[in-house]
């Protein structure tokens, strides 16, 4: 009955119901951590005691510049790590979903490529007395990119593979414009490229006032799908005799997860990997394959990627690493290790 | 309990169902047969919603369009198989309709005893990739059934399957009739449709041809026409009609 | 008797004329024939036959000196880059990523490029092919560079008394500017920003080199080993911890103002911001090495003693 040849996984002291209600927990308090480092740790050595002071607003805290710092610099920066980090987990673990396709990450359908455009070209146009905001070009151009790829696939826009090569299409187009304004602009290489690799160092409050109603909102709207998600794993007359509309539910996690997604590269630019790896590692450790994971991912998410960027600011103080370089050093060894066990029909 | 009337479906500028009349009465199993292109599985289609047809469907006296979709089970020719899940959870998949685990009492039963009757209790954790044709098949038909649908659409329910299991499947399925289940299947195996079947209708090129008890239909001389005569048909000892291809020996 | 006294003579009026026609040459070596001439360049030795009437130049700072040491006159065509001066003959020529046939078929007989290039393309074997002499003149690391390059440039367009005297004003107004501010550099931090990210440059680079000479201490040099070529990006964090005295933004010509730069987060809090000392610079200091870099030493000059 049992194939001698595979063994069972599924053994060991945490039962999956274990695992299931015990990972949210930890990804939370993952999380706290990460975020308590994030403000604790950076070029600027500043005392524990202080900041606790400082952040519960009682007597004795911080004062002058290292104020400042805390406030001003670390705690939006750490908030905004925290929400991209989730945006593009949650979304990197949608877009698996509804590609019905473990490496699909959130920027597969073109967002990349169009917001990389987009912000090339507003950092072309930034003559003095216009200056058109990046974060904003890099948005529309994220949205523009998807919406374009859902046209060039046409009516077979319900048919994943048909998507991900549209997607495909208008990213090398996208990239390509993009190249060609680089060339004719050659002032611009160093921003967009530091920008394409992914940072934080400019973030603020407004930043974090931008982005998070998108970003929370989006999170919710997908956690509140997730259920639904599942059925989007079987074909699509399995679905439908679920009770799904598979089409129509497919069409809106791809809204909500672009735009979650070009949210967040248009307040840090392009950050890899955190859309792929941290999916599989969750759903790898608490052994739920369905969407259901989908908040814990999220949680995840953000928490990797606080670490990231306290990585990127820390490693080669007082100069900054851009964030994606720590995400890919991090992110591609364990994608190798994931495509070697997935042969194995381990889960 | 599902009746289709005058159905119609073209697909890409060609006709693949003629205005095919037909019916299936509460409780009963009627299976179609017929060779490969007569449109068998886009019968089983349209009533999933998966294709658009002219004409009426209707489940229990209610149109298609408003008849809750999860009422009705199907199972695919082509199933997906989904990476990362275990055997367990793909078939408590069945039980989406009636919400979250929590809220869904019943379900853990239903989908234990499922897993049980069908011998699939023993990998209810291994991941569904790494199953064999028929275990995978199992846990489809499984699925299937933890929906607890009024119609359960079976498309080769059983190609995977060894001679055994093949019983063992179809006794599972027969057993709900008891309790009300409709079964409209397709099966390219007729000799073991007609173990099953109340009734076989039998299509070809998008049409009905003949329809009415598995042992006049396979006696009949539209069966034999259908299939260019190239088929041959004995009875057993239980009097049931035995369906085989005949091969042209060069001696004959 | 008489034999031996006429070879006296023809040996020595032989003698006599040698000496003469040697010093002939040589004085009109130096004055009214300056070519044929021999220069050193970054790939070799070139030898230019006769004074060059139709230079190409691809480097907006070569234009500059050429323009200075009194060669424009000999100047064809100039890259779509150098902006300065306003009279020189602008083309639609790229320095960035040139096009060797477009070059070629202006006929130039001499072509300066700055080395710069995209792809890394030597077009100076492209060139040579047909017929054509370029001569490279990579960016300066050091103020020494700048005087050989302008020294070169008037050697090889028959200008070396100008390039002298251009040298000697350039140092002697730098002088002048260095010790106008007597020690008050050395008391005084800044930051130099290249552009938003922020990307800076540290003393190893020229610009850097130019705020060592009065002394300024650079905040990027702390960072100094994370980019090989002296151009580290910053942590914000770090900007407002060592607060420096005054804030150089090369990104102006792109629109960066004081203004701006105070809006970054924790940035209002920093003395430079307090103070005004957040300074402007003007298009193109930032990224030429040629005549005009004498105004840059004089502009830090002024800055500085404004707050001394």
């Amino acid at each position: 009955m049992v194939n001698p040849s595979v063994v069972p996984l599924r053994s060991g002291i945490f039962s999956d119901r274990l695992r299931a209600r015990l990972a949210p927990v930890i990804a939370v308090v993952l999380l706290l951590v990460a975020l308590l480092l994030g403000v604790a740790l950076g070029p600027v050595g500043l005392d524990m005691g202080k900041i606790a002071r400082t952040l519960l607003g009682i007597h004795g805290g911080l004062t002058g510049t290292d104020r400042t710092i805390l406030l001003q610099l670390r705690l939006p920066r750490v908030i905004l790590a925290a929400l991209v980090g989730a945006a593009l987990a949650a979304s990197g673990s949608a877009y698996q979903a509804v590609f019905r396709n473990p490496l699909a990450d959130p920027y597969l359908l073109g967002v990349a490529a169009g917001a990389g455009l987009g912000a090339t070209i507003a950092f072309i146009g930034r003559d003095p007395g216009v200056t058109p905001s990046v974060p904003i070009f890099a948005f529309f151009g994220g949205i523009v990119a998807v919406a374009s790829t859902l046209i060039i696939a046409g009516r077979r826009m319900n048919d994943p593979p048909t998507v991900l090569l549209a997607g495909i299409a208008f990213g090398a187009f996208a990239t390509a414009i993009q190249t060609f304004l680089q060339q004719r602009n050659s002032a611009v290489l160093r921003p967009v490229y530091s920008w394409i690799l992914g940072q934080l160092n400019g973030a603020g409050w407004p930043t974090v006032i931008d982005v998070a109603p998108y970003i929370l909102l989006s999170l919710l709207a997908l956690h509140l799908l997730s259920r639904r998600m599942d059925a989007l794993l079987l074909s699509d007359d399995e679905a439908r005799s679920l009770g799904v509309n598979p089409g129509r539910l497919r069409m809106m996690v791809i809204v909500i997860a672009t735009l979650a997604t070009s949210t967040a590269v248009a307040a840090s630019g392009l950050i890899g990997f955190v859309g792929i790896v941290i999916p599989h590692l969750v759903r790898s450790l608490t052994h739920q394959a369905t969407s259901r994971a989908i908040s814990t991912i999220a949680v995840a998410g953000a928490a990797f990627l606080v670490l990231a960027d306290l990585g990127g600011r820390t490693v080669v103080s007082p100069a900054e690493l851009p964030i994606g370089v720590i995400t890919a050093f991090v992110g591609a060894p364990f994608f190798l290790f994931v495509l070697r066990t997935r042969g194995r029909g381990l889960v | 309990m599902i009746r289709f009337e005058d159905l119609n479906v073209r697909l890409g500028g060609h006709t693949i169902l003629h205005g095919v009349d037909l019916a299936v009465d509460r409780g009963g199993w009627t299976c179609l047969i017929g060779p490969n292109g007569a449109g068998k599985t886009t019968v089983l289609r349209s009533a999933i919603g998966g294709i658009p047809f002219t004409g009426r469907i209707q489940i229990d006296g209610m149109k298609i369009d408003r008849v809750d979709p999860s009422r009705i089970a199907y199972v695919s020719q082509r199933p997906a198989i989904p990476e990362g899940m275990s055997v367990g959870e793909y078939v408590r998949l069945g039980r989406f309709p009636f919400g979250t685990p929590r809220s869904d009492q019943r379900g853990a039963k239903v989908v234990a005893d499922l897993l049980e009757e069908l011998n699939l209790d023993g990998i209810e954790r291994q991941s569904v990739t790494s199953l064999s044709g028929g275990e995978f098949q199992r846990c489809v038909i499984a699925r299937a059934l933890t929906q607890e649908a009024l119609v359960l659409l079976l498309d080769e329910p059983t190609s995977a399957l060894d001679l055994h299991r093949q019983i063992e499947v179809l006794d599972v399925i027969d057993r709900r009739r008891n309790d009300g289940l409709t079964v409209l299947s397709t099966m390219h195996d007729i000799t073991l449709a007609g173990m099953y079947a109340d009734k076989f209708v039998v299509m070809d090129r998008g049409r009905i041809i003949i329809e009415g008890p598995p042992h006049e239909v396979a006696n009949s001389v539209d069966l034999l026409r259908t299939f260019g005569g190239g088929i041959d048909v004995l009875k057993n000892l239980d009097g049931l009609p035995v369906v085989f291809p005949k091969r042209e020996t060069p001696n004959s | 008797m008489y034999r031996k006294f006429n070879k006296t003579i023809a040996i020595g009026a032989a003698l006599g004329i040698a000496i003469a026609s040697l010093a002939l040459t040589s004085a009109s070596a130096k004055t009214a024939r300056p070519f044929p001439v021999t220069i050193k360049t970054s790939l070799g030795v070139l030898t230019i036959k006769k004074a060059p009437k139709a230079i190409i130049s691809l480097s907006p700072t070569a234009t500059e000196m050429l323009f200075a040491i009194g060669a424009g006159k000999q100047v064809l065509a100039v890259d779509d880059q150098s902006n300065y001066p306003a009279n020189a003959p602008k083309s639609k020529l790229s320095g960035y990523s040139p096009n060797i046939e477009a070059i070629a078929g202006m006929h130039p007989d001499l072509v300066i490029d700055a080395g710069d290039k995209q792809g890394a393309v030597v077009i100076s074997t492209g060139l040579g092919a047909l017929g054509i002499q370029s001569i490279e003149q990579k960016p300066a690391t050091k103020m020494s560079d700048v005087y050989n390059q302008i020294i070169n440039l008037g050697a090889a367009t028959g200008h070396s008394k100008e390039a002298s005297k251009l040298v000697i004003s350039m140092k002697k107004r730098i002088a002048v500017a260095i010790a106008g501010v007597k020690n008050k550099g050395k008391a005084l931090t800044f930051f130099h920003e290249l552009d938003t990210t922020p990307y800076t440059a540290t003393s190893k680079t020229f610009i850097g080199t130019v705020y060592t000479a009065f002394g300024l201490k650079n905040i990027a040099d702390a960072a100094a080993g994370a980019d090989k070529s002296g151009y580290p990006v910053l942590t914000n964090e770090y900007i407002i911890a060592t607060n420096p005295d005054l804030v150089f933004l090369g990104d102006a010509q792109y629109g960066e103002t004081p203004e701006s730069f105070k809006t970054r987060p924790g940035f209002s809090t920093l003395k430079a911001v307090q103070n005004s000392n957040v300074v402007p610079l003007p298009s193109d200091y930032p990224s030429r090495w040629g005549p005009r870099i004498v105004n840059f030493y004089e502009f830090i000059a002024k800055v500085i003693n404004k707050i001394g």
